[in-house]
């Protein structure tokens, strides 16, 4: 842990720069409450909010998971940032329970699959989807909507032709991934990143590691086919985060 | 609260393209884990017992624009991540419903890296606030523990020792205004207990749940009605036991080989040419 002494802010700034900044802080307002809330499209905007009347986004709830940001966001708005309030301190750490996911639609590219439940393979491996055509997610991990990393994999290709994620690699940031949950909601992640790995150096950190929002790890194969061992060299991840729930 | 330095908003010709470009960072494709021009994340949180709300404000240095980042951030307010990209910002805080344009109470520097995640905090009595600018590790930790660090912002505890009832300590003698390092915390259930040893009646326990593959700062805190309260914040989860290595998931059938054909092509061809060769062969037999 780092601490850093705090710096002297420069005072370099003029008074008619000063004005100009307080005059845009109104305006930007409602981007700050955007951007806190992880809702990351420029689409879900809010129109502008006067500062005079910014919404409350003080959320005070019992438990600082952004599970709550999708239920706040199932009465329609966005995800509200929230400063978490003081909780008693009866249970800490736990977050709370989040439906298991049934349902991956991805429409940039015409996915709509159902689920099959993938644990880990003896050697630690994530067991592959035994249907070309229907995509897995890694049930003994993060459930889609929780805090963390959950996991979605899907075959690039059968022995004859496409799979289910075979136009995985054609995902942009911006595009959304939504996945039903057993009780019917549907949550909306926004793609973040594509990235091709190559299997020898699979970034398990940058895959699995904690992360501070709900987020999604959409996975395929991609890359050179090596014949002898029937497999991809490079593993393709598509990073996704929570941005709304509800439709 | 005491006036440290003035005027963190920076401003320039004003727009929402530029505060966009800021909050959005750069996404990119490439094979790095967490590539420089990823976001960084930055949170802020108000550890002062006495200092009533603040609105928190965010500038980027570079001639940025001031937004209002968090209104009414109150004592052991911790706010979510924000997602910017790797920079200098300056954090400023104002009473409550300021104005703007009036002096911040306190303002101080951030600098942040790719791909990393800080916490940027007003700690301590409000004569003598300290900002702090903590580096959240948020890494995977060790397989079946969680990562957990305390955050002494009790004042009714001038100083603190925090251990788990027949575990781990993760909090020695510290003093208030200040913070720990991580401590590995084995995944389970945990009684946390904290005391100040220099006075025995200042104490309390929780119930700390702490899942294999978490991050949390633990808060111990000025409780309303006096005497002392701890809560958690979980800053980042992760699987409990992620896969290992990568994943499968291909047959190849729509994989190009070196001369363009696709491997099924490839392998229909030698099928045929396979079963030709044995029908040729059968059929020989036959004839002979």
């Amino acid at each position: 842990m780092r601490h850093r002494t705090p710096v002297r802010q420069p005072s370099r700034l003029g008074t008619v720069q000063l004005l100009a900044a307080v005059g845009c802080v109104a305006a930007l307002t409602y981007v700050a409450v955007d951007r806190l809330a992880g809702a990351s499209t420029m689409a879900q905007r809010s129109p502008v909010t006067p500062l005079s009347t910014a919404p409350a986004n003080i959320v005070t709830r019992a438990a600082p998971e952004p599970v709550a940001s999708a239920a706040s966001a199932a009465t329609g708005g966005l995800p509200r940032s929230a400063i978490v309030g003081v909780m008693p301190s009866a249970n800490l750490g736990g977050q709370a329970a989040v439906s298991p996911p049934v349902r991956v639609r991805i429409p940039a590219i015409g996915v709509d699959s159902s689920l099959q439940s993938l644990g880990l393979l003896p050697d630690g491996t994530l067991q592959p989807p035994s249907q070309w055509q229907q995509a897995g997610w890694f049930a003994d991990g993060v459930r889609p909507g929780a805090l963390g990393p959950a996991v979605i994999a899907g075959h690039v290709d059968s022995v004859s032709g496409p799979a289910v994620f075979y136009r995985l690699r054609e995902l942009r940031p911006g595009d959304e991934v939504d996945v039903a949950q057993r009780t019917g909601r549907w949550l909306r992640f926004v793609v973040q990143t594509v990235r091709a790995y190559p299997k020898a150096q699979f970034p398990t950190e940058a895959v699995y590691g904690p992360t501070a929002s709900p987020e999604l790890r959409v996975i395929t194969c991609t890359g050179d086919f090596d014949r002898a061992k029937h497999s991809y060299v490079d593993n393709l991840v598509v990073s996704a985060r929570l941005a709304i729930a509800g439709r | 609260m005491p006036i440290r330095s003035n005027r963190p908003t920076t401003a320039g010709a004003v727009g929402l393209i530029a505060m966009a470009s800021v909050a959005f960072g750069l996404i990119g494709t490439g094979p790095a884990a967490a590539a420089p021009s990823d976001p960084a994340l930055i949170r802020v949180a108000h550890f002062s017992p006495d200092t009533p709300g603040v609105d928190v404000y965010l500038t980027a240095f570079s001639g940025g624009t001031a937004s209002l980042w968090v209104p009414n951030a109150a004592y052991g307010g911790v706010s979510a991540y924000k997602q910017v990209a790797p920079g200098i910002y300056v954090v400023s805080m104002r009473p409550h419903g300021a104005a703007p344009s009036t002096p911040a109470a306190v303002s101080w520097n951030i600098q942040v890296a790719g791909g990393q995640a800080y916490t940027a905090a007003a700690i301590g009595s409000n004569s003598s606030l300290k900002t702090i600018v903590l580096h959240d590790d948020l890494t995977l930790p060790p397989n079946g523990t969680g990562r957990v660090r305390v955050v002494q912002a009790a004042s009714r505890a001038p100083t603190a020792n925090i251990a788990a009832v027949g575990g781990v300590t993760v909090a020695q003698a510290v003093p208030f205004a200040s913070t720990t390092g991580y401590t590995s915390v084995p995944a389970g259930s945990w009684t946390l207990r904290a005391t100040d040893p220099g006075s025995p009646a200042v104490s309390t326990t929780a119930q700390l749940s702490v899942a294999s593959g978490t991050v949390l700062s633990i808060l111990l805190l000025d409780a309303k009605g006096g005497g002392i309260t701890m809560r958690s914040v979980l800053d980042a989860a992760s699987a409990g036991t992620p896969p290992s290595g990568s994943v499968p998931g291909g047959g190849g059938g729509t994989a190009v080989g070196s001369n363009g054909a696709t491997v099924a092509a490839v392998d229909a061809a030698l099928a045929v040419l396979v079963l030709g060769s044995a029908t040729v062969l059968y059929r020989r037999r036959r004839l002979v």
